[in-house]
């Protein structure tokens, strides 16, 4: 696939900014942080979950439970060309048991990957409650599925990638916006 | 018993487990997530599959104790067709199955089948392959694995062929292994006490030979050797195999894997009453070098009760983890995935 990278959408600091803001609705919506426990969602929804722990724990003074979760066995949504499904390890060390789950991802689009991470969790317990956060919502569903977190809403073609990139495992914070080629 | 009855071992060809660079496309268009259609041979099993596997299983674990169901199958329906008797091995696939809301079809039995009417196992794969998403078989002849999965439109699972394999075992086995040890290289292993016969031995050992540092003891009465090929194909992946007929031979082992002695499979009753009471593991015979004894169970007189209190019993862990695994095989070799697909969502 051709593509051809059109601009940084967020830095670093940028990043740092949005998923703070997260972390003070989360514990605004919740009134507090009792009962919460965050779960990422592989690939990047895991580190940016840390991070969001890490900014509760600053702000409450306490360390909400930290789960990750790796939804490839409940997706419907691969396709057949350059997919490569790479089952990983879930983890999740609490009972969800009328807890208040906050998924975290790194971009909501279609609403699949939020759909099979939703199944995923039901078959660990009954939450009392789910809530989504996400560092960019880039439009195009096909779910009626929504955020209730967003970093930032970015309207984008269906020709256009967003990447969003961790130091954990890129080895640097930036989201980038690119477009696939003409064949 | 002869050496003649040597077992054959037959291992699935290349173009029959569909072993393919990238994953295999169902007709739907579905990406499978496993490298092959059919499981055959416990080498199929490669380090990759299984920390795919190992990852699958821990999560239906975690299903199992929390929930106890998933619905992740409850489009699908499989056919269980048993043609050798089987309790636990079709019993945990059956419960996997169910704990995955999968619809479940039973043939049980020779006797009760269109195979009594001289129809081949060909044909009968051929119609049951419409009938279902995919078929579990377990036979009493060796090679027969190979033969219907040939023939089988849907993923096919080798539940046990004759003396040959049964690579289900032997993943529910490395699984149990890996997760009491957190390794599966550079260990050694004491096989017994039937070799020869055992398709769970044969299974784990091909499956333990891809590892490096691997070394293997095979401790039984002498015509129960292991089989010149088995033992062949073993070395020539690089395995230190020595054989013994002495149970002391288990005392330098890391892990001791007994399996009973294959009665259904001796063509003279005297030969294995004689044999079974002769090898039995005992609790003196464990020190503190052997770290995990393994039986896929059922036991006969291979393991003496004593042992059970042993902290190195691990048999009945072993088999509970039986349902998890098959529950991890279901979905990973039936829940293709597809449609299209974007990168980053």
């Amino acid at each position: 696939m051709n593509l051809t990278r059109k601009a940084v959408i967020m830095n670093q600091e940028e990043m740092r900014r949005a998923i703070l803001r997260i972390s003070y609705e989360i514990i605004e919506a919740n009134r507090g942080i009792a009962d919460l426990v965050l779960v990422g969602i592989r690939k990047r929804g895991a580190p940016l979950a840390e991070r969001v722990q890490k900014h509760l724990k600053e702000i409450e003074g306490v360390q909400v439970p930290l789960g990750v979760l790796d939804i490839t066995l409940y997706r419907d949504d691969i396709s057949a060309i350059g997919a490569n499904p790479l089952v990983e390890s879930t983890e999740i060390p609490v009972s969800i048991e009328n807890k208040v789950v906050v998924l975290v991802d790194d971009v909501i689009f279609t609403g699949r990957t939020v759909r099979a991470a939703l199944d995923a969790v039901m078959d660990y317990g009954r939450p009392r409650s789910i809530q989504l956060a996400v560092l960019l919502d880039r439009g195009h569903r096909e779910l009626p599925i929504r955020a209730d977190y967003v970093g930032r809403q970015v309207p984008t073609s269906l020709r256009e990638i967003v990447k969003v990139c961790v130091q954990e495992t890129d080895g640097s914070d930036e989201v980038t916006i690119s477009e696939i080629g003409e064949e | 018993m002869s050496r003649g009855n040597e077992a054959i071992l037959t291992r699935g060809s290349e173009a029959v487990m569909n072993r393919v660079a990238t994953k295999p496309v169902s007709k739907r268009g579905e990406v499978a997530m496993l490298p092959f259609k059919h499981l055959i041979s416990s080498n199929q099993l490669t380090p990759e599959v299984l920390s795919e596997l190992f990852a699958a299983t821990d999560h239906m674990k975690n299903v199992c104790e929390r929930r106890g169901r998933s619905p992740l199958l409850a489009s699908r329906v499989v056919a269980l067709l048993f043609y050798e008797p089987s309790s636990r091995t079709m019993l945990s696939f059956q419960s996997a199955a169910q704990r995955l809301y999968a619809g479940v079809l039973f043939a049980q039995g020779k006797e009760s089948s269109a195979l009594k009417k001289r129809e081949t196992l060909h044909d009968s794969m051929s119609v049951f392959s419409g009938y279902c998403d995919a078929i579990i078989m377990r036979h009493p002849d060796k090679g027969s694995a190979e033969k219907a999965a040939a023939a089988c439109a849907v993923p096919f699972i080798n539940a046990g062929d004759g003396g040959n394999e049964h690579p289900t075992q032997a993943l529910i086995d490395a699984y149990t292994i890996h997760k009491e040890l957190g390794r599966l290289d550079n260990l050694h292993v004491a096989f017994g006490f039937d070799p020869l016969q055992s398709r769970s031995i044969h299974s784990l050992a091909f499956l333990l030979a891809q590892y490096p540092g691997s070394e293997f003891t095979f401790v039984s009465p002498e015509p129960l050797a292991a089989g010149r090929e088995f033992l062949n194909t073993l070395k020539k992946s690089g395995v230190t195999c020595h054989e013994s007929n002495d149970l002391a031979a288990l005392k330098d082992a890391d892990v001791i894997y007994l399996n009973r002695l294959q009665e259904e499979r001796f063509e003279n009753s005297d030969d294995f009453e004689r044999y079974r009471r002769l090898y039995v593991l005992q609790p003196e015979m464990i020190g503190p070098k052997q770290r995990l004894i393994l039986d896929p169970l059922p036991r006969i007189d291979e393991i003496a009760l004593a042992v059970d209190e042993l902290p190195q019993a691990a048999y009945f862990r072993q088999a509970h983890n039986g349902v998890a695994v098959r529950m991890a095989l279901l979905v990973t070799m039936l829940k293709g995935v597809g449609g299209g697909a974007r990168e980053e969502d």
